[in-house]
């Protein structure tokens, strides 16, 4: 491709890289991909009782915003604090298009793309002056249109009623296939089954995998290299011919229209749908559980939706002490594995003061003891 | 200016509130050349190199690229149209790999956004191998071939410097901005440095435009060297000639106060 004189040219050194970067890419993100089905199957064969198919299925829809979650924070440095607001465009956007509340039905499977693209339209709003800002000060307008779109959804009962209000939506339909309806009755072939449950458990699996795949194909990707590089660096990275505006929006959409997918999802799972779901509280849960699990790692986003769903369930024993204990374990964590499950340390080149890496710094410190003090 | 001058730039001016940091400045690189920008701390070299990279937007003057007039281009639209930079304090990406250091600096080779990234197909796997081909073949080059996979934080600091000239030549850009590219190297990275960018214009066929503090360096790469002071051009011409000028040799020792 270049006239590089002194160096041999490449064919001679196969050794050095056996085969194409993208197909390499592409079989790791279908190992672990295939790892995830596995044991999502290990989970349904081996789960005791429909309750904890529904814990699991929690597990999974968390699973999935902590992955899209993670992309904008963890690969592009952007700190989103209003994330959950596209969980619940996408939620109502099922909700309203598919319930007795305006007489509409549209298809499921029709509605989890157009529920992407709403979210994702909106990120492009959104972004468009939030990403303009830097650090502390994108947390706080992403932290305002969280604010906006719940309070939206709460008051837009009058003086036409779209949403509903306070009291939500009910009655929303079950997702079909076909003329089947997921979620209505069990199947059952010979000692096989599948109650409602667990066919919700499926989809919920579906949409993760696909979720994971797209996140670990483009981490390795040249987008994803350009996000990863802009969080160390923006003014490097625009010296290296990347559009700065262009890759946060990117980060950003495509973490909005994987929250707004997943709350399709929710909503078709649900049956119902409240705006108090999508509090500014829930946008820190799905953040918690990124940085808990290890900022930048979509294995991390899984084991930190896994422990912040589960633990909670564990701890129910203790009745009121179990916020406590909740917080406790939470504080350990992070103060004995700083990067967070997943996380791998990196070297100390420090990098740009936002707040998230300010936090993450932080949040890395005790470990660094050692090297100096 | 005549058309075997790569980079122009006419009366470039750039202010910070009061302070005038470029004050018209000409400048002109012809192609295949080192030319050298010197001067006192302060005399707004680096604002001038900012100015030429976009990092900064100048008040005034226009700036061509190969006839082009790039005055209106931001930093990433004139990387991508071959003028690229490194950074007086290094600006690694620490976290990433030498190599895929290097393959970011390849952002103008590569294809594919959202949906490339996650669907690959021929033509975003064929620029991806390109560019980690090419990618390996520079650094095989600046003797960083035993380095590709290793974390760029991890390099000493003048192996970490031969990483951002790689990524900024994997590209292979027309012109290439160094900024200090010689701080905080010893003697003989020194002397290292001196001749792989005296080589460059050679070997990739592109200009050079040094900003250094170091004579020595200046003296042994530079075709023609530039002297600003507070902002404004001092005089230009063949290294020797430029050390020897008294308005030089003034401007950075200071002018001899009679007692």
């Amino acid at each position: 491709m270049t006239t590089l004189a002194p160096s041999p040219p490449v064919e001679t050194e196969p050794a050095r890289r056996a085969s194409s970067p993208d197909a390499a890419s592409r079989r790791t993100a279908a190992k672990q991909v295939g790892v995830l089905v596995a044991v999502c199957l290990l989970v349904i064969l081996a789960a005791p009782s429909d309750y904890s198919v529904r814990i699991a299925t929690l597990v999974l829809v968390y699973a999935a915003l902590a992955m899209g979650l993670n992309v904008v924070v963890g690969l592009a440095g952007l700190l989103d604090l209003g994330f959950i607001a596209f969980f619940g465009v996408g939620a109502y956007t099922y909700a309203l298009l598919a319930s007795d509340l305006h007489d509409i039905h549209l298809n499921f499977w029709v509605l989890l793309p157009v529920g992407m693209l709403v979210a994702a339209m909106l990120g492009v709003l959104v972004g468009l002056p939030a990403l303009r800002t830097h650090g502390d000060y994108l947390a706080i307008v992403t932290l305002g249109f969280g604010e906006i779109v719940f309070i939206l959804l709460v008051n837009l009962d009058r003086p036409v009623n779209i949403t509903n209000g306070p009291q939500g939506v009910l009655g929303i339909d079950l997702p079909s296939i076909g003329g089947w309806e997921v979620g209505k009755e069990g199947v059952f072939l010979g000692a096989f089954g599948l109650t409602p449950t667990m066919q919700f458990f499926v989809l919920a699996t579906l949409y993760v995998a696909a979720v994971m795949y797209c996140a670990l194909r483009l981490r390795d990707a040249r987008l994803g290299r350009a996000w990863r590089a802009m969080r160390e660096s923006e003014a490097a990275t625009s010296s290296c011919g990347v559009s700065i505006v262009r890759a946060k929006m990117s980060a950003f959409v495509f973490g909005a229209s994987v929250a707004g997918g997943a709350g399709v999802l929710t909503a078709a799972w649900y049956g119902s749908v409240f705006p108090d779901s999508f509090l500014f509280s829930e946008s820190i849960k799905v953040l918690a559980m990124v940085v808990l699990g290890g900022i930048g790692s979509v294995w991390g986003a899984l084991a930190g939706a896994l422990m912040l769903v589960l633990m909670p369930e564990l701890l129910r024993e203790f009745d009121q002490y179990r916020l406590l204990i909740f917080g406790l374990v939470l504080v350990l964590v992070m103060r004995l594995r700083p990067q967070g499950l997943f996380g791998s340390r990196s070297p100390g080149i420090r990098a740009p003061g936002t707040l998230g890496n300010r936090i993450r710094r932080r949040l890395r410190r005790p470990t660094d003891r050692g090297g100096r003090s | 200016m005549t058309t075997e001058h790569l980079l122009v730039a006419r009366g470039l001016a750039k202010r910070f509130g009061g302070l005038v940091a470029v004050d018209g400045v000409d400048f002109a690189v012809p192609e295949r050349r080192i030319v050298g920008i010197i001067g006192p701390n302060g005399a707004g070299k680096t604002t001038l190199l900012n100015l030429l990279s976009g990092a900064l937007r100048a008040d005034e003057g226009t700036i061509l690229l190969d006839g082009a007039d790039i005055t209106r281009r931001n930093a990433a639209q004139r990387a991508a149209l071959g003028l690229r930079r490194t950074f007086q304090n290094i600006r690694l990406f620490g976290g990433m790999t030498v190599l895929e250091n290097v393959v970011v600096g390849m952002h103008a080779q590569t294809r594919g956004w959202i949906a490339g990234g996650i669907l690959g197909g021929p033509r975003v796997a064929r620029a991806e191998q390109d560019a980690f081909d090419t990618a390996l073949a520079v650094l095989d080059a600046l003797g960083l071939g035993t380095r590709v996979d290793h974390l760029a934080g991890s390099l000493s600091y003048g192996e970490q410097r031969r990483v951002e000239i790689a990524r900024a030549l994997a590209s292979s850009p027309r012109i290439l901005l160094l900024d200090e590219p010689a701080a905080g190297l010893n003697s003989a990275e020194k002397r290292a440095a001196a001749e792989l960018i005296r080589t460059l214009p050679e070997r990739y066929g592109l200009s050079v435009v040094l900003v250094e503090h170091d004579m020595d360096l200046v003296t042994h790469t530079c075709s023609t060297v530039s002297v600003i002071e507070y902002g404004r051009p001092l005089c230009a011409g063949r290294p020797a000639e430029v050390f020897s000028d008294q308005r030089v040799i003034d401007a950075y020792l200071g002018t001899a106060v009679a007692r």
